[in-house]
């Protein structure tokens, strides 16, 4: 094998000795420590043989000694090959383009396939991604990451609830979800409407069915409001039941709040880097230097690159470094226990839904230790508590 | 005085038990099969065709016969030589 390499790496070159004496060249070959081999005789006069080309220029005094003179066959091995591609330099070239055109390729955006949207919207999201840059012909390379197209079209098209990007090779694809616009209503099956908490009765509101609860009644979760059975009892009718009942229901929460934190901000101040990332090793590309800021947050994308449909284990490297800043935040209790307030009543707004009002709240217990308040607070809110049950005919 | 040389070496290829043909700088001649013959210690080509191959060694000459000779490798000391082998003959040589 090592042989193989040496003759194939250094340049070999077939040879016709033609003379009298070529066995006497042999032997003044081997005296010289001249390497040569695969002798074969080929008439009286004639042996044909192999030697590297380096030591042709060697021969010339054996030759002479041996009254021989020498032909050449052929060239072999890689220092004729490259002179061959040398003079052949188009052929290298147009090989080259053709690797790097093939890769472009590999690594632009194709096709942009975007399903489950109206026309309407898929119009929009179109547009949307233009303004990103998601284009055909595009370099993948270049273009924002998965995760931020996907927020940026969310974000854009209100109509979208959801979108999922891939990147499918050359292809984008959107599966989009729109939001739906409640359908009419259905032909409802008989049903009571019962509470689903337990609270104060502070609103009736019927639309159909029988009220079974009155203004200022405390109902227990499961309790039945509207009854769908209406008519006498002998000849009971069954409907379902519609309306909306009100009452005073009250949320417990918590809330934990250090006097003292500390939290990191963006100062606005941020640096790139950009690396190639060969086989998991790092190699900078733009961006030297020092990170000139104390506190950092870097951000990391990372594009693979692609050839065909091979993914290269070559992939291109952004992080940009965002200057942080400490901040110490300090609460007198006063202060904690506002903001502590705010806090809760926020949560608990973002689990009601529109509909429903906070009426008022408690402070039902506080305590500090360790420089952390702890409070608990009962909100007392007004909303909708009804919820839809279907009725059970029970045959007799 | 070479007679008693020779003497002296064929006692010690002997009783030491060195091999002959370290110590006696004689051939030393491998085959496989008929294809290839491996010859060491030799002295020199002396005539190469498609049928034989004459070498000197130290003291006479070996000559093989055969056919479709090729000399595969050819070193101060060593030949390969690939083909079909049929005879292998010493000449002239006294030991």
């Amino acid at each position: 094998m090592k042989e193989y390499l040496s003759k194939h790496l250094s340049g070999t070159v077939h040879i016709k000795v033609i003379g009298k004496h070529t066995e006497l060249f042999l032997n003044r070959c081997i005296a010289e420590k001249i390497v040569i081999w695969d002798i074969k005789r080929v008439d009286k006069n004639c042996l044909t043989a192999y030697l590297f080309s380096k030591d042709v220029f060697l021969l010339r005094p054996l030759l002479r000694e041996a009254d021989c003179k020498i032909q050449f066959i052929n060239k072999h091995g890689f220092p004729f090959f490259m002179k061959k591609l040398w003079s052949r330099s188009g052929l290298v070239v147009g090989a080259l383009i053709f690797l790097v055109v093939i890769f472009l390729l590999s690594n632009m955006v194709w096709n942009i396939e975007i399903s489950g949207a109206t026309p309407k919207t898929e119009y929009k999201i179109e547009k949307a991604l233009q303004n990103m840059g998601v284009k055909k012909g595009k370099l993948t390379l270049f273009l924002p990451s998965n995760q931020q197209i996907q927020e940026a079209l969310s974000e854009q098209v209100g109509e979208v609830t959801w979108v999922g990007v891939q990147l499918k090779g050359t292809t984008y694809r959107f599966d989009v979800v729109e939001k739906e616009i409640p359908e009419k209503e259905e032909a409802l099956s008989p049903r009571n409407l019962v509470a689903q908490k337990t609270g104060v009765i502070t609103k009736i509101f019927v639309e159909q069915g029988q009220p079974m609860v009155r203004e200022n009644d405390f109902v227990r979760k499961g309790e039945v409001l509207i009854s769908g059975v209406i008519g006498s009892e002998d000849k009971p009718q069954f409907v379902p039941a519609k309306g909306e009942i009100f009452g005073e229901v009250w949320y417990g929460t918590e809330v934990k709040l250090p006097l003292e934190s500390t939290f990191n901000t963006y100062t606005g101040e941020y640096k790139e880097k950009y690396y190639v990332d060969v086989f998991g090793l790092k190699i900078p590309v733009w961006g030297f230097g020092k990170v000139p800021y104390k506190e950092v947050d870097i951000k990391e994308s990372e594009k693979k690159l692609r050839f065909l449909k091979w993914e290269l284990p070559i992939s291109f490297v952004q992080d940009t470094v965002y200057e942080a800043k400490k901040h110490k935040r300090h609460y007198t209790k006063e202060e904690a226990i506002e903001v502590g307030i705010k806090s809760a009543r926020d949560n608990v707004a973002n689990k009601l839904d529109e509909e429903a009002k906070i009426k008022d709240m408690r402070i039902r217990q506080k305590t500090f230790n360790n420089g952390t308040v702890n409070l608990k607070i009962d909100f007392f809110v007004i909303e909708n508590i009804a919820k839809e049950s279907p009725i059970v005919k029970e045959i007799e | 005085m070479k007679k008693w040389k020779q003497n002296i070496t064929n006692w010690m290829t002997n009783t030491l038990e060195l091999p002959a043909d370290v110590v006696m700088d004689l051939p030393r001649i491998t085959m496989i099969g008929q294809l290839h013959i491996y010859i060491e210690n030799h002295r020199g080509v002396l005539r190469f065709t498609n049928q034989e191959l004459r070498l000197r060694l130290k003291q006479g000459e070996i000559l093989i016969k055969g056919k479709d000779f090729v000399l595969k490798t050819i070193l101060p000391e060593e030949i390969l030589l690939e083909g079909t082998i049929e005879q292998v003959v010493y000449l002239e040589g006294t030991q």
